[in-house]
Parts: structure tokens; sequence; C-alpha cells
């Protein structure tokens, strides 16, 4: 797969606080990257530098395999932190805007918002759009010029839930056609939801690299219930000694991996005479790998 | 070049202030010489009831005649640039404050091209105003003014170019500032507090003891000031610069380049917030 984005040791220090340190990373063509962190962790920042607004101390990146230039930038469709319009302006002279700086024919402004369905309010003003118009005009910004690479900050921040799940969708949409995403988020269901490779940083340091599905695939929690819980337990240490046992809200719970056949189980347990009134796969959240790797990196 | 005008167009046209000022502007451009001929007109009547107080007949104040118009206009006017000021020191910091500068850089904009895109405005407005100047110029004269020769009135047009490069040089400050400070408010009533009370009284202070004239048209806004130097006095049979004086346009353009490279220098060294 191609490269769209490479990193190379990207550095940037605001007073004694190093926002970024050397980071590397790269970027293929297609893929869904959840980029991770929790607030303050260099997140914006790291894209602010790919997007040439904030300069870097040292280190590079391509876009496209090429250094970086406002060329490139005409090809990516980027929205920082927050929807940024002119206010007094509609919907539709912002977006000419839009198009006038990335040379797209006014023709597309009519497509993108009727896609994220603003074509009804798009000669408002846009200092009276709620924060959910808001956000979905800047993705229909974004898309504006059919980008190669769309990146997004936080695009469901302050959103109600209605809100989230409609930006929620429309991420999915723009996944579903095949263009390649970065999204930045501290909400880490919704990366687990939309994203299929993800890294996480801390404090301007890249802690954890990874694939959503073989990561968060590879243990599961197996969570089983019955009305003797002493026995149960007793059993399970016989037919699978390696894994801790603990117990949880009245619930046998273990880690079990890749592959693990509940039916054997179900049938082990009924012939020691242990009829389970529970039984449960839970694949581990995002979330807990993600409290995991920033604890070792404590 | 077509590009960033367009797109600057589509910025300003939407902006209330550029709408409310541009207007006032308008009529206060039109309103100078049409009141100003009022005023000679109603002093002449008041000489004509014999009031021997007032004996001033309008040939008395020739204001409006070939030779003269063109830098009794480009100086009435100077005072109508502040207005002007407004709406480019409104426009640049509103970049900031919205922060769509950051924006238009991320949609592709080169930082070059946003400073460039802003000296178009700057270009364009002065253009505007000095073909008006000319325009207005040459109407008001034609009216006003006794017949004339090709060689008179064209003999002081200078002033239009004058008038012109004033303009350059005073919104590109407000450029410079406008980026420096990103405050529409605070520079307003800077720029007002530095041209009228602060500049004027340095000048004065230095100028005396040093006997050192000269060095008052180094000040920034003596710089564009100076470019149409005031003619009051000619009608009290003073001596007076009636020229565009070759040190001011060169010290102008100066400042012009300075202004400008400053601009640059700031957008593409600090980092966009």
């Amino acid at each position: 797969m191609t490269t769209i984005l490479d990193i190379k040791g990207l550095n940037k220090r605001y007073g004694s606080i190093q926002a970024v340190n050397n980071l590397n990373l790269t970027v293929k063509k297609g893929s869904v990257f959840g980029l991770l962190g929790p607030n303050g962790s260099g997140k914006t920042t790291t894209l602010a530098m790919l997007l040439g607004v904030v300069k870097p101390q040292s280190g590079s990146f391509t876009w496209f395999g090429e250094p970086a230039s406002a060329d490139a930038r005409k090809r990516i469709g980027a929205i920082l932190e927050q929807p940024i319009f002119y206010p007094q302006m509609s919907a539709v002279e912002n977006l000419k805007v839009v198009c006038k700086i990335k040379g797209v024919p006014f023709s597309e402004i009519d497509h993108v918002l009727e896609w994220v369905n603003l074509d009804e309010r798009k000669n408002h003003a846009f200092k009276g759009y709620s924060l959910g118009m808001k956000q979905r005009l800047s993705i229909a910004s974004a898309m504006l010029c059919n980008p190669e690479i769309m990146i997004l900050d936080e695009p469901t921040n302050g959103l109600d839930p209605q809100g989230i799940n409609e930006i929620r969708e429309i991420i999915k949409n723009i996944a579903a056609s095949g263009k390649t995403i970065i999204l930045a988020s501290h909400l880490l269901d919704e990366v687990q939801k939309v994203c299929n490779e993800f890294a996480i940083l801390s404090r301007g340091n890249l802690i954890y690299q990874g694939n959503v599905e073989n990561d968060l695939n590879d243990d599961s929690i197996l969570e089983v219930a019955s009305e003797d819980l002493e026995a149960l337990q007793r059993i399970i240490s016989k037919h699978y000694p390696e894994p801790e046992l603990k117990i949880e809200d009245n619930t046998v719970q273990f880690k079990v991996s890749k592959g693990f056949n509940l039916a054997k189980f179900n049938q082990q347990m009924a012939n020691n005479n242990i009829w389970l009134s529970h039984l449960s796969l839970r694949k581990k959240t995002l979330e807990k790998r993600f409290l995991e790797v920033l604890q070792q990196n404590d | 070049m077509i590009k960033l005008l367009n797109i600057e167009w589509i910025k300003i046209r939407n902006s209330k202030s550029f709408k409310v000022l541009g207007v006032i502007w308008l009529l206060a451009f039109i309103a100078i010489p049409v009141g100003f001929n009022s005023l000679i007109e109603w002093f002449e009547s008041l000489g004509m009831e014999g009031n021997d107080l007032l004996p001033i007949s309008p040939t008395d104040f020739p204001v409006f005649d070939f030779l003269d118009i063109w830098q009794n206009l480009a100086y009435i006017y100077k005072y109508i640039t502040i207005l002007l000021c407004f709406v480019i020191i409104v426009n640049v910091s509103n970049e900031f404050n919205y922060k769509t500068i950051r924006q238009n850089i991320i949609d592709g904009m080169s930082k070059r091209e946003f400073v460039f895109s802003k000296f178009l405005i700057i270009i364009t407005s002065a253009l505007i105003a000095s073909i008006m100047l000319a325009v207005l110029g040459f109407i008001v004269g034609g009216v006003f003014s006794p017949p004339s020769d090709i060689a008179t009135v064209f003999k002081n047009f200078n002033f239009v170019f004058a008038y012109f490069l004033h303009l350059v040089l005073h919104l590109s400050y407000c450029l410079f500032f406008a980026v420096l400070l990103k405050r529409s408010g605070i520079l307003i009533a800077l720029l007002i507090f530095y041209t009228y009370i602060i500049e004027p009284t340095v000048t004065q202070i230095v100028s005396i003891p040093l006997n050192s004239e000269w060095l008052t048209k180094f000040f920034p806004m003596n710089a564009s000031w100076n470019l149409i130097p005031r003619p009051v006095e000619k009608y009290f049979l003073m001596e007076v610069q009636d020229y565009v004086g070759f040190s001011d346009v060169a010290i102008a353009l100066v400042y012009i380049g300075l202004s400008l490279g400053a601009t640059y220098l700031l957008i593409t060294k600090r980092d966009i917030k």
C-alpha cells in the first residue's frame, strides 16, 4: 500500500514544554487512523505542524511522498479543533472562499452541502448555526476538494448524542468510500467504532501504535456465573489452570485468547453439573488497552 | 493574483464594517468639495450683504482652480484616510480573531499568498480612491476653474500619485500593526493616539532645539503626511511646497517596503494559532 503521510523525527517545544517529541509515524493509503491521547498530549500540535500552521522545531514529513507545501494541502481536507468560518458569511459564501483556495469549481458546493444535510440553511449566516451544523459544515468544507485524505480533529467535541451519531455516520460513510482518514480524539470508543489503526500519544511521545482489530481481539474477557460461584471457580481452575480468575459483580472473569471455544466450555461445565446462568465474552475495549499503555508508560 | 483578489472580494463584500465604513467614506469623498464650495458661497453671500468683516470672494480662494485643485483635494482627502485604515484593521485583525487565517492556510493558501492578498486589497483600494480623486478633480475643476489649457490641467496631477502612495503607505502600516497586535479596538485607539498626539508632540520636541526640521520627515506618519504638503498658507501669501518632493516619495517607498517586509516576517516566522 502506498504511504500518504510519513513523519520523521518531528519536534515541537513551547517554552519548557515538549509538546511533540521525536515523532515518527506513517499512515498508509486507505486506512482510518485514530490518533489517541489525553488532552494536551500533542495531538493538535502534531496536526497543526502537518497542516503548515505551526512550525516544527526539527524533523520533517512528506505528504503523498512529496515535501510539505501549500499545494499538498490543497489535496487534504482538514479541520482542526473547532469549525472555523467567517461568522457573517453564509455557508455558500464560506465554501466559495475554500473553493477558490483549493481550485475547486463552485458547482461542488451544493453537492457537499446536500451530503451533510445543510442545503436548507445554506444561505444563512454561519454565526447562527448550531454546533452540530457547524461541525457538519466543516466536514462539508473538508470534502469539497474530494480529498485523498481527511484530517478530523475531535469532530464530535461538544455535540449532543444525536449530533455525535450524525457525525459518526458521516465519517463511516467517508471511510467506506475508501478515503484515508486521520481522526484525532480523546473519545476512545469513537476511535474504536470507526478506525482500523491507531496510535497513542502521551506528553508528546508516541507510546503505542497498533491495529484495532488485532490488538483488541487478542485477549477477551469471559464472564460466567452460576448459582454456586465457588464451585464454578473450582471447576474452571481444574480445566483452565493458566488464567487468573477474578470474582467481580457476582461473576467469575478470566482472560481467554482468540478462538476460545465457548460451546466446549459450556459443555464442560454442564458435565460437572454446573449450570451457567450467565455466559458472555467481552472484547477488550480500546479504553482498557489505552489505560494499560498509559500506565506502563508512567 | 486574480484568484487572490477574488477570495478577498468574497470576504470583504460580506463584511458589515466594510459596507458601513465604505459608504461613510464615499459620502465624505463626494461631500467635501461640494460642501467646501457651499461654504465659500456662504462667505461670499455675507460679503454681498455689505458685511465688511468678511470681505471674501471665491476668487480670493481659487481652491478648485486647476493647478491648485490636485494638491488641495488630495490634502483634504488625507483626513478621511483613517476610514480606510479602519477597514484594513478590521479586515486583517478579524482574520486572526476568527482564526480564519489558520483555516485559509490549512485549506492550501501559502503564508506568502496571504500577505500578498492583503497587500492587493491595499493596492486596489488606493487605486480606486486615486481614480476617484482624479475623476472628481476633473469634474470639480471643470465646473469651477476658469478655462485652462491641458498643460495647466495636468501640471500638478502628480499629487494624485502622491495621494496613491500616501494611501498605500498608511494602509501598509495598518496591515503590519493588525498582524502584530491582532486586536482591532486597541489598534484603532493607538493609531489615533499616535497620529494626533504622540508623533506631533515628539516631532515638535525634536525639531525645535535641533533646528532640524528635516528630521521630522522620517517619522512614520509624517512620511505619509508629507507626500501632500499643506497648501493653506498659500492663500495668505506665504510660501508653501506646491510640488511632490522627491525625498518624500523615496522615504514613503522605503516605509512601504519596511511595513510589508515586517508583515511577511511576522506571518511566516510565527505559529498561526
